[in-house]
């Protein structure tokens, strides 16, 4: 990379609607991609740069007259954190100053942006597999190899619910206890339904920006010093089920950013499931796979105050997972951290480094994973 | 907890044979797998199954010319018990990875099978449709 400083982040917005009756793909898109261009105290005709997982045409539907590069790469829900750090690489390297990074969705309306299906679709659907039930057998899998239970699954579930409970726009606010998760109905054994994220209408987006724009600007920018990702397929029929891509991505990214895991001061991290943030702690090397219990149980995920505070929003277990896909909402809630404006009672003192993990797509089959390392920057 | 479901036969109704979409490449292993028959496509320079099946081999890229028909044996690799059914399915059912002997590891259901003795490791044996079915599935019980 060339010897500029790292691009930055200088505008994040999270629509703050879980049920939207009425709307359309267009109109939430052109809000949410007004509101982060707002919030980085930019317009619309300074954005020369467009990432979106909607395909071509999306830049149309924003009338954006300024876009000289456009990525419409699908990596399920981890695709924003990828794009982030397309985006970052290509500003660092002068391409263009300003990205634009959006998605939208409105599942509970019935209305997404179409994608392509996996080659490997007929020999899933041949016997009835539910994304739940594919990361269920990746939960016995790994209760099999590393001895996690039911109950430390249920903590994780506890912990998100504790953050929800400061947020005023999550779905789900209200504490629940580890013996309410366990109670819950199986969607598919071992998870439970309070195993298993919302889901929402909504969406984000954020800017990217040059280091000399965030500078000129007031606005707290921090820097995406690296990224990273993986991917998996099940193509010969070779599983690894119980390792995250995390794994792979997560000690590639720490790398570039030349920190380590015990340096981050707060954890984004993908959690469609519970199973899947276990993953993704082990895979990112919090702590050795199966050796998580005694962490959980002691609330070490809680902020301000934890070990490891994770998802203070509420994550996609309480708060929101828009259109199915959790990595726009993962990387906002790092942002707020990074500039001091998460809700009141979960903001981590003097947070300066976050990690944000995606996992896109279905561990339990194939899946992507995307590693960004964040940055405060104080001007 | 929520009702235990370790224990019981696995539930009928059997479960449906879906019109999965199915191509040149893949036509004739789930034609086969309807009659009864496991067979894979395999290539012969690599020594090694083509799964999912396809034209060419993903490792050398050469046209696949052979095939290999599997015992049906394997062991279960792990799986869950469905609640929340897929469209079409009857819930509950077993879903699960089976690691085929001689072969790859592939999507499967328990059935036929007392779920007590549904284990991660339990050998199984694959269960052939009652009559010929256009496009078969991966169905398999405990021995």
């Amino acid at each position: 990379m060339s010897g500029k400083r790292p691009a930055r982040i200088l505008g994040a917005f999270e629509h703050p609607g879980r049920n939207l009756p009425g709307r359309t793909l267009q109109d939430l898109t052109l809000e949410i991609a007004h509101g982060a261009i707002a919030d980085a105290g930019l317009v619309p005709d300074d954005v020369e740069a467009l990432f979106a997982t909607g395909g071509y045409g999306v830049h149309e539907m924003l009338g954006l007259r300024n876009v000289r590069h456009l990525d419409t790469t699908e990596l399920g829900g981890a695709s924003y954190i990828s794009h982030a750090g397309r985006a970052a690489r290509d500003i660092r390297e002068g391409r263009y100053s300003v990205a634009l990074i959006v998605m939208a969705g409105l599942p509970r309306q019935g209305l997404w942006f179409p994608f392509r299906p996996s080659p490997h679709e007929a020999y899933r659907n041949a016997h009835g597999t539910t994304l739940v039930g594919e990361y269920a057998l990746v939960a016995r899998r790994h209760m099999y190899e590393h001895g996690s239970t039911s109950e430390d699954l249920a903590q994780i579930k506890v912990a998100s619910s504790y953050h929800a409970s400061f947020n005023p726009n999550a779905l789900l606010p209200r504490v629940v206890t580890v013996e309410e998760v366990l109670d819950s109905p199986w969607i598919a054994d071992p998870l439970h339904r309070l195993d298993c994220c919302v889901t929402t209408d909504g969406g984000g987006a954020i800017v990217v920006v040059a280091d000399e724009i965030a500078r000129a600007s007031a606005r707290s920018a921090p820097a995406i010093l690296a990224q990273a990702e993986a991917f998996s397929h099940a193509s010969n029929g070779v599983y690894d089920l119980t390792r995250s891509l995390a794994a792979r991505s997560g000690p590639r990214a720490l790398a570039e950013a030349g920190i380590g895991i015990r340096d981050i001061d707060y954890a984004s991290l993908y959690d469609s499931f519970t199973i899947t943030l276990l993953l993704n702690l082990e895979g990112l090397g919090f702590f050795e796979p199966g050796a998580g219990s005694a962490l959980l149980r002691e609330g070490e995920l809680k902020a301000p105050y934890g070990r490891i505070p994770v998802n203070t929003d509420g994550g996609g277990l309480s708060n929101t997972h828009p259109d199915y896909r959790g990595g726009m909402v993962r990387m906002i809630e790092a942002v707020r951290q990074l500039r001091g404006e998460a809700n009141a009672g979960v903001q981590i003192p003097d947070a300066e480094l976050a990690v944000v993990h995606g996992s896109g797509f279905s561990m339990g089959t194939g899946a992507t994973g995307s590693t960004a390392v964040l940055q405060r920057v104080d001007e | 907890m929520s009702t235990p479901t370790d224990a019981g036969p696995t539930p009928s109704p059997a479960l449906p044979y879906p019109d999965v979409a199915v191509d040149a490449e893949s036509e004739r292993f789930w034609s086969e797998l309807g009659r009864g028959r496991v067979v894979l496509p395999w290539c012969v320079r690599c020594d090694a199954q083509v799964w999912p099946p396809a034209a060419r081999c993903r490792a050398c890229a050469d046209l696949v010319t052979g095939e290999r028909p599997l015992p049906g044996t394997g062991r279960i690799h792990t799986f869950s018990v469905v609640h929340r059914p897929a469209q079409g399915f009857p819930a509950p059912y077993v879903l699960a990875y089976v690691e085929l002997d001689g072969g790859p590891v592939v999507m499967a259901n328990i059935v036929d099978s007392d779920l007590g003795r549904v284990e991660i490791g339990g050998d199984v044996e694959f269960v052939a449709a009652a009559e010929s079915v256009p496009r078969g599935a991966f169905r398999f019980r405990v021995v």
